[in-house]
């Protein structure tokens, strides 16, 4: 299961080491931004995994770009939102946005 | 890229500048971060809602995840786990991801040989993330439990 890479002879295996998963960014961006996306970055991360132990090279590699876009869309969506958010409380909607969404905001 | 073959120890040539950046970089943005969960309870404190939730009234995988940081990073793990189960689950793989980012930035060579790169851990992840956001939207006392 596991490609020691580099192998032994220092060449490496057929269309080199593993594509970037994006695992760890994806889930990230899933527990974090609280968008969607995220899974969609999870589930082409695994796919990454996949389609290299399966010998897919070039799947891997498409698997790992799509992995990569999600992850990407997810955190700077996130990010607009947070920057948005910011503003927003400086210019003073902070209290009609806490009063106005009750979202389980009092469970201590 | 340049190769030690000076014999001028291996770190200050193995380790690009713009790597050792991007980890000073990442270690002060994580240190604050922490300091902003240690020091502030997002429960009180006017933190960014989640999107999902407020525009569709569920609970997304990720709801509850800033109360939780603060909760372990005070040490009560329960209430971390109550908050979001899927946070403290992963912390540790967020945390092993890191570090090994790190590493291969540090050695200059990407072994990517380890779990995170195991498709059945893969799949894993996949299904428990999408298990958790079903289970959390259900009305019963898991999902009461599992929901922030």
């Amino acid at each position: 299961m596991e490609q020691n890479y580099p192998s032994p002879t220092g060449m490496p295996p057929v269309g080199g080491p593993p594509p970037k998963n994006w695992l760890v960014e994806s889930i990230l961006v899933t527990i974090f931004c609280c968008l969607p996306f995220g899974i969609a970055g999870i589930v082409n991360a695994a796919n990454v995994n996949s389609r290299y132990s399966l010998g897919d090279y070039a799947g891997a590699v498409r698997a790992s770009e799509q992995a990569a876009k999600w992850t990407k869309i997810g955190f700077f969506i996130w990010l607009a939102g947070t920057v948005i958010w910011i503003v927003m409380m400086m210019l003073g909607f902070g209290g009609a946005m806490l009063s106005g969404f009750g979202d389980g905001f009092n469970n201590r | 890229m340049t190769d030690s073959t000076t014999g001028k120890g291996r770190w200050a040539f193995t380790l690009p500048q713009r790597a050792a950046g991007v980890v000073a970089l990442g270690l002060l943005a994580g240190l604050a971060l922490a300091a902003l969960y240690f020091r502030l309870d997002p429960a009180r404190y006017p933190f960014p809602r989640c999107p999902f939730y407020l525009l569709t009234g569920l609970y997304c995988p990720g709801c509850g995840t800033q109360r939780a940081l603060h909760a372990l990073l005070h040490g009560r793990l329960c209430q971390a786990a109550s908050l979001n189960l899927l946070a403290v689950l992963y912390a540790p793989v967020l945390v092993f991801g890191a570090a090994d980012g790190v590493r291969a930035l540090a050695t200059g060579q990407v072994r990517r040989t380890s779990f995170l790169y195991h498709p059945g851990f893969g799949w894993l992840i996949v299904i428990t993330t999408v298990l958790f956001a079903v289970l959390r939207n259900l009305p019963s006392a898991l999902g009461t439990w599992l929901a922030p």
